[in-house]
């Protein structure tokens, strides 16, 4: 269980940019952060990572608080995908073993590097696990990303919007991939999302952000029109075509 | 779930890394060898060998072991120590074109010996040949560390408080810093006696003639645990390369690890200037060098990057020596020589941009 405490954050003497934000997930559970840019919906997820420092708040795995743990601790708990891929002039394999840093005391042993081969061969990367990371098309990029997380045996993964640089089939292929990893092995994945469409195809939990602060969380019966609506301010259907949920915006109609 | 999950080419590839380590340190010893060998006196290959080993004639021992040998193993040290900062100070300022010299790190060093030298009476001119003998290596170095790090803390602030700026940016106010303790030196040189000017002008060229077997152990000491300490971070700065939030989601304290990075490095290079003076570009050339042999991995960059450096400036030693001889030229310039067009190149090839 995903407990997530009144998380406040600013810059300095600014306006908060996070106010009391708190929600909880089950275990294997995969939620949507959605929200307009702005709403603060990176910065949460960088505050649950500890890459920011908020004012206050806290997160509770199975009752655990993320926040007393050392940094060492809370990477083995706790993985993070960035917004860009990785780049530079490493190879793959070399790049997922990185994941494996929080368990690395002087050097890899053989079970971090069976480990990353692992993630590597889920992620349908062992072709190209000793092509160099920057030769890699952007998808590839994402699911190195994805396996270095992966790599990290985390309980708990953060993804900020892992599909915005990707194409259409890419977009679909990390989200069902990130759904089956999240079911297999009990990750809880919380994702920052602008493509509600895929959110409500993949995810099973929501969690709106307005100004800083909760909208509304829960699960597929917070996704109705009247919450996208007043959250994203346009108008939008709620339908459904072949079993599959589907969010329509009408951008024409002036609310 | 299959037993074995083995990727075949990952240990042959960390073998080849091995390979170019051990062909850069061969080609190292090699080109020391070369220049204990070459000079007003040439050595052959026997009178070396013998000399080296407590063997020959009196004159060839002499020649080895209080000039060849100290020169060499001067020039190793700090292009040792120069080249593994430069690797260090491009990962954690996320700059390629980073080194001790393009920030203005070695400058300020310098101005802080030359203080030390000249305002604390910390070295003395030794009669005509223009070799500044450094009488209280401690006071000299401290200054050098000191007015250095003025250099380095202004650098991280910069980095910090404004992270939109782009690598050029770090590297104008390198060019700003500089200016300003060259222009310290020049003030010092400015009022400091006949003798002590001619010493201290030719010292900031660079000269790797002047140290002694003390100097030589400091400078080994504080080498070995630069290296030590930068080895033992090499996971980090490899999480670094994948970017500061990956980073910091790896466990690793960015903070922490880019300030002491940074002072390890400050004091690497301090004492290297403070002993040889300045010397230009060997943080910059040697690491993206060693790139393009073993990638961005700094398990290997490292030792890489500080066995590149020694070998780079034992090859520019050898040239300053044997391009006019029995002149030898002041080997900062040689470096400069060397480096500059390779600092150009950078900023053509990727605009100055670094990859995040």
């Amino acid at each position: 269980m995903l407990e997530v405490r009144g998380i406040s954050f600013g810059y300095s003497a600014g306006r908060d940019i996070l106010s009391g934000v708190g929600f909880t997930a089950p275990d294997g559970s995969m939620t949507a952060v959605l929200g307009n840019n702005g709403a603060g919906k990176s910065t949460l997820i960088k505050c649950m990572d500890r890459i920011l420092a908020p004012r206050s708040g806290d997160v509770l795995l199975s009752g655990r608080s993320l926040f007393s743990m050392t940094r060492r601790e809370h990477a083995r708990e706790c993985a993070y995908v960035p917004q860009s891929p990785p780049g530079g002039a490493v190879s793959v394999f070399d790049a997922v073993l990185l994941g494996r840093r929080p368990y690395i005391s002087w050097d890899a042993a053989a079970e971090d590097k069976r480990i990353a081969s692992e993630a590597i061969e889920r992620l349908g990367l062992a072709g190209c696990a000793m092509k160099r990371v920057d030769e890699l098309s952007g998808g590839e990029r994402q699911k190195v990303s994805i396996a270095r997380a992966i790599a990290q045996q985390p309980r708990l993964l953060l993804l900020d919007e892992p599909t915005s640089s990707l194409d259409p089939r890419n977009q679909h292929g990390t989200m069902k991939l990130l759904r089956e990893l999240a079911r297999e092995r009990g990750i809880t994945c919380v994702v920052v999302l602008h493509d509600l469409n895929l959110a409500v195809r993949y995810c099973d939990r929501f969690l709106f952000l307005r100004d800083g602060g909760v909208f509304a969380c829960g699960g597929r019966e917070v996704m109705t029109s009247e919450n996208i609506e007043e959250v994203y301010r346009m108008h939008v259907h709620v339908a459904e075509y072949m079993g599959i949920p589907l969010v329509v915006p009408f951008p024409e109609i002036q609310m | 779930m299959k037993a074995e999950l083995r990727q075949p080419g990952y240990e042959a590839g960390q073998r080849r890394k091995a390979l170019a380590l051990l062909a850069v340190i061969i080609l190292l010893l090699l080109a020391a060898l070369v220049s204990c060998a070459v000079g007003s006196i040439r050595l052959s290959p026997g009178e070396l060998l013998s000399a080296l080993f407590g063997g020959g004639d009196g004159t060839a021992r002499r020649v080895l072991y209080e000039i060849r040998l100290p020169r060499a193993a001067a020039a190793i040290l700090v292009g040792a120590a120069l080249g593994m900062s430069g690797a260090v100070m491009q990962c954690v300022l996320n700059n390629p074109l980073a080194s001790a010299s393009t920030l203005g790190v070695s400058q300020g060093a310098a101005f802080g010996a030359a203080v030390g030298i000249i305002v604390f009476g910390g070295g003395a001119v030794a009669g005509g040949d223009y070799a500044v003998q450094i009488d209280k290596p401690y006071i000299v170095t401290l200054c050098a560390f000191l007015c250095g790090s003025a250099s380095t803390a202004v650098i991280l602030a910069i980095s910090r408080l404004r992270r939109d700026l782009g690598p050029g940016a770090l590297i104008l106010a390198g060019v700003a810093l500089r200016s300003l303790f060259t222009g310290g030196s020049t003030l010092l040189q400015y009022f400091a006696d006949d003798t002590k000017l001619g010493a201290v002008v030719f010292w900031t060229f660079g000269d790797l003639g002047g140290t002694d077997w003390g100097e030589l152990g400091i400078l080994a000491a504080v080498t070995a645990l630069a290296l030590i300490y930068f080895l033992s971070r090499r996971w980090d700065y490899n999480a670094l390369g994948a970017g500061g939030d990956t980073a910091q989601s790896l466990g690793v304290n960015v903070r922490a690890v880019a300030l002491v990075s940074m002072a390890v490095c400050t004091a690497a290079s301090a004492l290297a200037v403070s002993f040889v003076g300045i010397i230009s570009f060997i943080g910059l050339v040697a690491p993206h060098a060693m790139r393009r042999l073993v990638g961005d991995d700094y398990r290997w960059l490292l030792p890489c990057s500080a066995a590149g450096g020694a070998l780079l400036l034992i090859l520019a030693d050898l040239v300053s020596r044997v391009l006019i001889a029995p002149v030898i030229l002041p080997v900062g310039a040689i470096t400069s020589f060397l480096g500059a067009p390779v600092f150009l190149w950078l900023l053509l090839r990727k605009g100055g941009r670094s990859d995040a």
